[in-house]
């Protein structure tokens, strides 16, 4: 009898895990990863649960910037020294830039943040991370040209 | 296995009042102590010197003066950071943050962050930090001042405080919390950029509070 309840666990973790797709696989992959970088990179200053700290550091959870992932995915790897408006609210203080970062890590940032806090189900992947990424770069060297 | 618990059972006995008599609740006094021997009314009489931290003079976040003075009677927290550290200062600062609140209507209480780069950390650069942080009133001071004085004073409560190249910012500086008594003694050092550092440092403050209440 209780060799029967074994089999009958096991049989399901079984079918369960055959029914976890790769896509589904990849996504928590890159939400796990994502998760550990953001720890390390990002949760100093806008904390483990992503509300910021006072009129210091901007909230991610809940912050209206999240609507124009580009510019997200661009803030992670060149940051900023302008104020930035989030929810009305404005933060004076600059943003450091992750040059350390590779396009695979804002990748998983990207869709850590957007599934924990963005109400996204899907991921961020590396492609679509590499090209926009690219094309900021060649835009902030046409301003740098400019300037 | 019975026989066993009630052999053992007496020596637990002895552990738990062992423990129960060594806390006395008392926070140690940290750095070198001296013995002095000194003639009271004709009898010699041995008494100890515990370390103090100097006399310092800063300008606050309001460009008023702070100095040991402006703690006298009062014991604080004190830490080294810089605004801009782009590493462990938010950490140290959303920690103390947490200090900051659970004891800010206790007059006996401060705190004092003086900053390690006081070329870019004004008191106007600090007073917009305080501000930003939620941080009102006289309670928790930032102090700013000459460089090389600050980082000697980082040495006197024994913490690092140094400029580094190789360190994020160009400034190596601990991470610690330091609890200062209404005597100038050092009484804790925790680590402030930990949940569980500040936890500890908040019950070492009620700790150190109830010392002068007996």
């Amino acid at each position: 009898m209780k060799k029967a309840a074994i089999c009958l666990t096991v049989l399901t973790l079984f079918f369960e895990s055959a029914c976890q797709n790769q896509e589904e696989l990849k996504q928590e992959k890159y939400f796990v990863e994502g998760y550990q970088l953001y720890t390390e990179h990002c949760a100093n200053c806008h904390q483990t649960d992503g509300k910021g700290l006072e009129a210091l550091y901007p909230p991610i959870d809940g912050s209206d910037y999240l609507k124009d992932k580009e510019k997200v995915i661009c803030l992670i790897r060149y940051g900023q020294n302008e104020p930035i408006v989030v929810n009305g609210r404005s933060f004076h203080r600059p943003m450091p830039a992750n040059p350390q970062l590779t396009d695979i890590d804002i990748a998983e940032i990207t869709t850590f943040i957007y599934n924990k806090w963005g109400e996204e189900n899907v991921i961020t992947d590396v492609k679509e991370t590499s090209k926009i990424l690219d094309t900021c770069r060649v835009q902030r060297e046409k301003t740098k040209v400019l300037n | 296995m019975y026989s066993a618990l009630q052999k053992c059972f007496p020596v637990v006995g002895l552990v738990l009042l062992a423990a129960c008599s060594s806390s006395e609740n008392r926070l140690p006094i940290f750095g070198e102590r001296d013995v002095i021997t000194k003639e009271v009314d004709g009898k010699t009489v041995t008494d100890t010197a515990y370390y103090q931290v100097p006399a310092f003079q800063y300008v606050n976040q309001d460009s008023l003066p702070v100095s040991d003075k402006t703690f006298e009677g009062k014991i604080y927290v004190t830490d080294f950071f810089f605004v801009s550290c782009p590493t462990i200062c938010p950490k140290m600062k959303t920690q103390m943050k947490r200090v900051y609140e659970q004891f800010k209507s206790n007059p006996d209480v401060m705190i004092l962050s003086y900053t390690i780069d006081p070329a870019h950390d004004t008191p106007a650069v600090l007073k917009e930090f305080a501000k930003n942080l939620g941080v009102t009133g006289n309670q928790w001071q930032f102090a700013t001042g000459k460089k090389e004085d600050i980082f000697k004073t980082g040495k006197s409560y024994m913490v690092v405080a140094q400029e580094d190249a190789g360190a994020p910012g160009g400034l190596l500086h601990s991470g610690h919390f330091v609890l200062v008594d209404k005597e100038k003694h050092v009484r804790g050092m925790y680590d402030g950029t930990t949940e569980a550092g500040a936890d500890k440092l908040m019950a070492d403050i009620d700790k150190l509070l109830a010392e002068y209440k007996k």
